[in-house]
């Protein structure tokens, strides 16, 4: 026998011949290819996601970059940066808070607010300047001794504290209601008049709930601009670096 | 080239539609288990090469031009699936000289399957693997020794010398067979 003469015994005889492989191999190839299916559509999902992830994160970028307070929140921003004294925390208490000599209440309200001010509104005490007291008491609404604070003159919102000034010489005023002028934000339901006041308040007092309000909702990095305040009513603002780093 | 029909089916396989993916398996899948088979020596492994072979087929769709037939073209997959195959579990080129008692056992032993193909398939998968290989690849598929040395990753001698001793083994067995036929008819 020749050894082509084989080569053609078994091309002949084998080529073309057919045999019906068991049901098992087609089960475990559908099988397969239903999960490459499945993984081809997660990933179309996470694909979608991702997508709508970014746009959302663009649109808030572009929110951030144009948004109508960017100028006022900067220089605000600013301003704290630089007058808060870094070895000096901010303080309820005016004996340890650096209220800025001149600055008045009456002179607060009509410019751009600085924390260490509003503090001052919040709770002076009666060892602070008497033409403080005063000014705040002779504001066109005296029966409820009412004064306007604007923490953003230049722009919506203004925040009104309405205050009894029935006391002056009491070591605190108590505020009775707090409540956004024209602004899109409502804080009504977040301070109650018992606890808004109250600078040693666990829950942290109007103005730390005011301000982080504001920073949330104005700020697009409200989480890197925060307020609180501890037992002794201090007042502590935490900036990222991040933040400082962009704004200054 | 394939029946419209074939086409179609083709087409609608590339679709990722699974209807269309099983008839396509139904149509190609009794040929090209034979090719496995030849190069398996075994059903378990036969499965195996059958199944990455088509699934293959079907998630690299794109890469058939559509220029050849789509029968050679699945049929080169499953032959190249079978020598990855045997490359993965090392099986591939033992020299006979290599071979246990049990597997020359097998290599002599009789079979009474009556059918020429069943004979020859049974002789053909009692080979050693790389003789196995290179005799399909040679003798059934009709590659050059250069193209077996490229796909075997072998050199072209080495091609040849294992072609020659399976030929050698084979005539061997067929003698042998038809011995024992002669034997019976003698009887």
């Amino acid at each position: 026998m020749q050894e082509n003469d084989i080569d053609e015994i078994f091309a002949r005889e084998l080529n073309g011949k057919h045999t019906i492989p068991p049901a098992r191999v087609w089960d475990g190839i559908a099988a397969d290819l239903a999960r490459q299916r499945k993984r081809r559509i997660q990933a179309r999902l996470g694909r979608i996601a991702a997508a709508a992830c970014t746009v959302f994160a663009l649109g808030l970028g572009l929110h951030h970059l144009t948004g109508p307070n960017r100028s006022a929140i900067e220089e605000d921003e600013k301003t704290i940066a630089e007058q808060t004294p870094a070895s000096r925390p901010l303080t309820l208490d005016p004996m340890q808070t650096a209220v800025p000599t001149g600055h008045a209440v009456p002179e607060v309200a009509a410019r751009t607010i600085k924390t260490d001010d509003l503090a001052a509104v919040a709770s002076p005490a009666k060892n602070l300047e008497e033409q403080q007291i005063k000014n705040s008491a002779i504001d066109p609404d005296q029966t409820m001794g009412r004064t306007s604070v604007s923490i953003f003159p230049e722009a919506e919102p203004t925040l009104v504290f309405q205050a009894d000034f029935s006391a002056p010489d009491a070591a605190e005023i108590p505020i009775q209601m707090a409540s956004l002028q024209a602004g899109a934000i409502d804080f009504r339901d977040d301070i109650g008049s018992e606890t808004e006041s109250q600078p040693k308040n666990d829950e942290g007092n109007l103005i730390v709930h005011v301000l982080n309000a504001i920073s949330r909702n104005l700020i697009p990095e409200g989480k890197e601009l925060q307020f609180s305040n501890d037992d002794e009513g201090t007042i502590r603002i935490d900036i990222s670096k991040n933040l400082v780093r962009q704004k200054l | 080239m394939e029946p419209k029909n074939v086409l179609y089916i083709w087409e609608k396989s590339c679709a990722g539609q699974p209807k269309a993916q099983a008839e396509l398996y139904r149509l190609f899948a009794s040929k090209m288990y034979t090719i496995c088979l030849r190069y398996a020596g075994n059903t378990g492994d036969a499965d195996d090469i059958l199944q990455t072979g088509f699934i293959r087929v079907f998630t690299k769709s794109d890469r058939y031009d559509g220029k050849g037939s789509l029968e050679g073209w699945i049929r080169r997959i499953m032959i190249n699936s079978a020598i990855e195959h045997l490359r993965k579990n090392k099986q591939i080129f033992v020299s006979a000289e290599h071979l246990n008692d049990a597997d020359k056992a097998k290599l002599i032993s009789t079979d009474n399957d009556p059918t020429a193909y069943r004979d020859l398939m049974t002789i053909i998968t009692s080979l050693p693997v790389g003789y196995r290989t290179v005799f399909n690849l040679y003798a059934i598929e009709g590659y050059t020794h250069k193209e077996i040395a490229e796909m075997l990753n072998i050199s072209e001698g080495n091609s040849k010398s294992q072609l020659s001793r399976a030929r050698s083994w084979l005539r061997d067995r067929l003698n042998k067979m038809e011995e024992a036929e002669s034997c019976k008819k003698t009887i």
